[in-house]
């Protein structure tokens, strides 16, 4: 990097810790994939691994910022930006509703999809016919 | 054929089946693109075990031959075992799914930023060291953290999936996509505006960080 001071060892440091949080946080995301289970947090309890992993990265993430130093380009942050970053990283978790709300069931993205030998598609699927629904 | 396609929608329960039954049942119904699990343990049941997708042999009662050409082997002859083996195989198959969007998804936008940085600012806006630690502790711990999700029993609810049933499904394919763009919106702000929006706390913000 070309010139790395306090203000773009900070920039950077946001950038880097945003991006972490937002992963993060997409993870709980990825624990329900079907577009109808809207509640992420299902059985979020069950499973102490997830949530050991889950804290320890952000402790882990936080503390790398904090003492990273010059090998990683980081400086210390204080705790209203870390706040600032954990909201903003959180949201991930807002959009990963938002998106099983809003984005349509008939729009099919698929690759190498349902008949072998298809290429990357992207298309309107119209809505089945009630006589012509499967089984 | 023609007559295995008008029995098999009515046939249900096939008592006292021999093994022959056993192995026309496993062929017609792998030729109509099914899934088959069969179960035996004689030691003519042993073409049939070997023919389905997977064989379950019975490991009391099983013959050698039997154990020897099926998958699985029921080690306490209880077929309540097989709804758990197939429970623990869906939840294999689900966890993958959840890692595959998972990263996928950090890294289309782990990409499409340093491609934009490298663009724009002439600088990758992560440096080397951050991308390891994203890519492979940050990864490893999530992907142990979702494949060691418990199975529920809501598993056993849902219909089987076919057999060219796509590993990442197109709600899959929606979520990294759209989910990928409001990370990028976000970081994008961030590594664009962010001067201007944190540069305020820096002129009140005592720095004593100094840098060696």
């Amino acid at each position: 990097m070309s010139e790395w001071d306090d203000e773009t060892g900070k920039h950077y440091s946001i950038f880097f810790n945003v991006f972490v949080l937002l992963q993060v946080f997409n993870e709980i995301n990825a624990r329900k994939l079907k577009s109808d289970e809207y509640n992420v947090f299902e059985s979020f309890f069950n499973n102490k691994l997830f949530l050991v992993i889950l804290v320890c990265t952000i402790i882990i993430q936080l503390t790398m910022v904090k003492y990273g130093g010059k090998s990683l380009k980081t400086v210390e942050l204080s705790f209203k930006e870390n706040l600032l970053c954990l909201l903003l990283g959180s949201s991930s978790l807002l959009s990963g509703l938002l998106l099983k709300v809003i984005l349509p069931h008939h729009l099919i993205i698929s690759l190498y999809g349902v008949e072998l030998g298809e290429s990357f598609k992207f298309y309107w699927k119209q809505p089945p016919a009630d006589d012509e629904k499967e089984e | 054929m023609e007559n295995f396609k008008l029995v098999r929608d009515q046939l249900c329960v096939l008592a006292r089946s021999s093994p022959d039954d056993k192995y026309l049942i496993t062929t017609g119904l792998k030729k109509l693109d099914h899934v088959v699990a069969m179960t035996g343990d004689g030691t003519n049941d042993a073409p049939a075990l070997k023919k389905a997708d997977i064989g379950f042999a019975m490991g009391i009662a099983g013959t050698e031959v039997a154990k020897e050409a099926s998958g699985i082997i029921l080690l306490d002859d209880n077929f309540v075992s097989i709804v758990t083996a197939m429970k623990w195989g869906r939840n294999i198959f689900d966890s993958i799914r959840k890692f595959l969007q998972f990263q996928l998804t950090v890294n289309f936008v782990a990409l499409v930023m340093a491609f934009v940085g490298g663009a724009i600012l002439r600088e990758s806006p992560l440096n080397p060291i951050q991308m390891l630690w994203v890519n492979l502790i940050m990864d490893t711990l999530a992907s142990l953290a979702l494949a060691t999700e418990p199975p529920s029993d809501e598993l056993l609810k849902r219909k089987p999936y076919s057999k060219r049933e796509s590993l990442i499904t197109s709600q899959m394919w929606k979520f990294i996509i759209f989910q990928g763009l409001w990370q990028i919106a976000i970081l994008g702000i961030i590594l664009f505006k962010g001067k201007a929006i944190f540069i305020q706390d820096l002129k009140f913000s005592v720095f004593p960080h100094q840098l060696v």
